[in-house]
């Protein structure tokens, strides 16, 4: 018994292969559609996934526990709150320690922008090695990150406008992710007066006591809302779920892997029925010897599975390129991430080669049902 | 046949259906679709909204200045209200109110509380931009259209359209404004202000075109006068103007 289902097992290995070797051209326009649907698929999921985690990565580096900004704002970057309120958050039982940031986009030599940070001057982000001892920026010295100055061709002595404002890179910093190295560092003061935006910052970023409970943090986020109205709290998990531009991608990104998969198995579906008509006798005679229908069905599931198989590994390739090639473009317009690729996305090709593969199957199994033995044999 | 082998045969005949629209309209991209396309890039749609304009400049002297407009304009049934508030250093807070007739006409509204000015060639407080650039289209839709002047388009060959507000009834010091576009892209890369002697009086450098809430225009540009240069960014947009005027604040 055991013996007849491996000798089944095996024939039916041999019909599938002898299938798609017979006719190479079709099986490869079916492998290399579904491959490009699911890849393209893929890279807007790589996209978005890569986005947050490398923001995540930047949070994490930071130690942020909390962030505050202006509450009603769709663009945080637009955030400004004042840079006071730092000092009344660090007087919070709970709150271990606080970093005040300003962001904002500014036009270099009047043809590109880039992403500027503004710390303010005791922090050591605004520090730099001069003649072995650790000085702190004047005014009109920047420090830039290792990726923008790769990416912008900028060196350490290039002077830069920006926002008409005359600026000299002194020296690289070491960030401590991604997303940080595609950015400058300036004076707090240098960037809130390029950017009218004197005595106010976009986040504050908290840190709080290690061990801290949830209910702690809880207890601690009211108290920081409460300095002010016009303050909003949020963890870095909340900010992410609400940043617009991995959210957009992460949305397009399901839609597009969606219709694909559609797609794909439409794909499969079509390339199927014109192989099953094209086999009729050779079905008929399997019908005749006392096939089951299960055995038919499992002849055209096994023939759709190695195709969207081959098809997931292939789309897997064409994704991982598509992935760099996105993340790329998308330092050209400013925003650095680092590829990541996660077992979260292998599952979700693995799924869609099963859906496709089970779904395609479903209507050239019916057409294969439906043969009639004899009209099939006459012919 | 049976009906399932016909199914491919409709597939290819429906994917050959949606190509045939598709090719008619690269086909047809012409001059009609790119005047279009500038238009949409001026004309914002809708009328409530509020704008949050940064205006930087830097003067021939190396004077380096940053202020922020804030705009909110109320759509009304006896014409649109736009009220201006300007802020940043070393100004006073300034506050303007501008009433729109229906004709397109500019005046000062009813109870103007703030300042109101008109005049050519005057300069927004803290900055070098002459205030006509943002005055010149708040009551007017802009128009663009193929350069109608010979010598226009001899002097400034690079210039393929000119833009001008629908309602003539504002008083600027040029008399024509050329667009140089990107013949790629189809969005505009220059505006070149003519005065009535044909010299170029003014130039702005489009730096960036984008999303600006639920209408893409232009988010970023320069103008270079005869002061300096002086940046304007859009950093803050939103519709409707429910949260409480720039001078209830």
């Amino acid at each position: 018994m055991n013996s007849d289902v491996k000798n089944s097992l095996y024939g039916m290995g041999s019909l599938i292969l002898d299938n798609i070797r017979c006719r190479p051209l079709r099986a490869f326009i079916a492998i290399l559609s579904i491959a490009v649907a699911l890849g393209g698929a893929m890279t807007m999921v790589g996209t978005s996934e890569s986005l947050e985690s490398t923001l995540v990565l930047g949070y994490e580096s930071r130690q942020v526990d909390l962030m505050v900004m202006q509450a009603n704002k769709t663009n945080p970057m637009t955030s400004r709150i004042d840079t006071s309120i730092s000092d009344e958050i660090l007087a919070i039982d709970g709150v271990e320690s606080v970093q005040a940031l300003l962001a904002d986009s500014l036009l270099v030599d009047s043809n590109y922008s880039i992403m500027v940070y503004g710390w303010p001057s005791s922090y050591q982000e605004v520090q730099y090695q001069r003649d072995g001892k650790r000085v702190i920026l004047n005014h009109g010295e920047i420090l830039i990150g290792h990726t923008a100055a790769s990416l912008n061709n900028l060196s350490i002595g290039d002077h830069l406008e920006l926002n008409f404002g005359e600026y000299k890179i002194v020296d690289y910093f070491e960030a401590g992710n991604f997303f940080e190295s595609g950015v400058l560092f300036m004076r707090l003061d240098d960037l809130q007066q390029l950017t009218s935006s004197v005595g106010k910052v976009t986040f504050i970023f908290v840190a709080l006591d290690a061990g801290i409970t949830d209910q702690q943090k809880r207890v601690v986020t009211h108290q920081i809302e409460q300095i002010s109205p016009i303050l909003k709290v949020v963890t870095t998990d909340e900010f992410l779920a609400d940043n617009q531009l991995t959210s957009a991608v992460r949305g397009l990104g399901h839609v597009i892997l969606i219709s694909n998969i559609l797609l794909s198995i439409l794909i499969v579906s079509t390339i199927m029925v014109l192989s099953v008509s094209e086999r009729r006798n050779e079905i008929a005679i399997f019908r005749a010897i006392g096939w089951s229908a299960w055995q038919i069905s499992w002849l055209v599931i096994l023939e759709t599975t190695v195709i969207s198989a081959t098809a997931a590994v292939m789309g897997g390739l064409i994704g991982w390129t598509g992935l760099e090639i996105s993340l790329s473009h998308l330092q050209t317009l400013g925003v650095y991430t680092e590829s990541v690729v996660t077992i979260e996305q292998a599952v979700w090709l693995v799924l869609s080669a099963i859906l496709i593969a089970l779904f395609g199957a479903a209507l050239p199994i019916y057409y294969a049902l439906n043969i009639s033995i004899h009209e099939a044999l006459r012919e | 046949m049976s009906f399932f082998l016909k199914i491919p045969h409709l597939l290819f005949f429906v994917l050959f259906l949606t190509l045939i629209p598709f090719y008619q309209n690269h086909a047809s991209e012409d001059t009609t679709e790119t005047i279009q396309h500038l238009e949409n890039l001026l004309n914002r749609s809708g009328k409530d909204y509020q704008v949050k304009i940064r205006i930087t400049s830097h003067t021939q002297n190396g004077e380096h200045l940053v202020v922020i407009l804030q705009s909110t304009r109320d759509a009304e049934p006896t014409g649109d209200r736009l009220l201006f508030r300007l802020a940043g250093e070393n100004i006073p807070a300034y506050n303007s109110c501008l009433q729109c007739s229906a004709g397109g006409e500019t005046s000062a509204c009813e109870n103007n509380s703030g300042e109101f000015i008109t005049e050519p060639g005057t300069h927004l407080p803290g900055s070098i931009l002459p205030w006509e650039e943002i005055l010149v289209g708040a009551c007017a839709d802009w128009r663009v259209g193929p350069i109608d002047n010979s010598i226009l388009s001899e002097q400034y060959p690079q210039a393929t359209y000119s833009v001008e507000p629908v309602t003539d009834n504002f008083d600027a010091s040029w008399r024509s404004t050329l667009i140089v576009v990107d013949k790629i892209t189809g969005n505009p890369d220059l505006f070149l202000r003519i005065d009535k002697n044909n010299h170029q009086l003014r130039k702005i450098k489009v730096v960036e075109i984008g999303r600006i809430g639920s209408w893409t225009g232009i988010r970023s540009a320069i103008i270079t006068t005869q002061h300096g240069r002086i940046l304007m960014e859009i950093i803050g947009f939103s519709m409707g103007t429910d949260s409480p005027k720039p001078w209830e604040e």
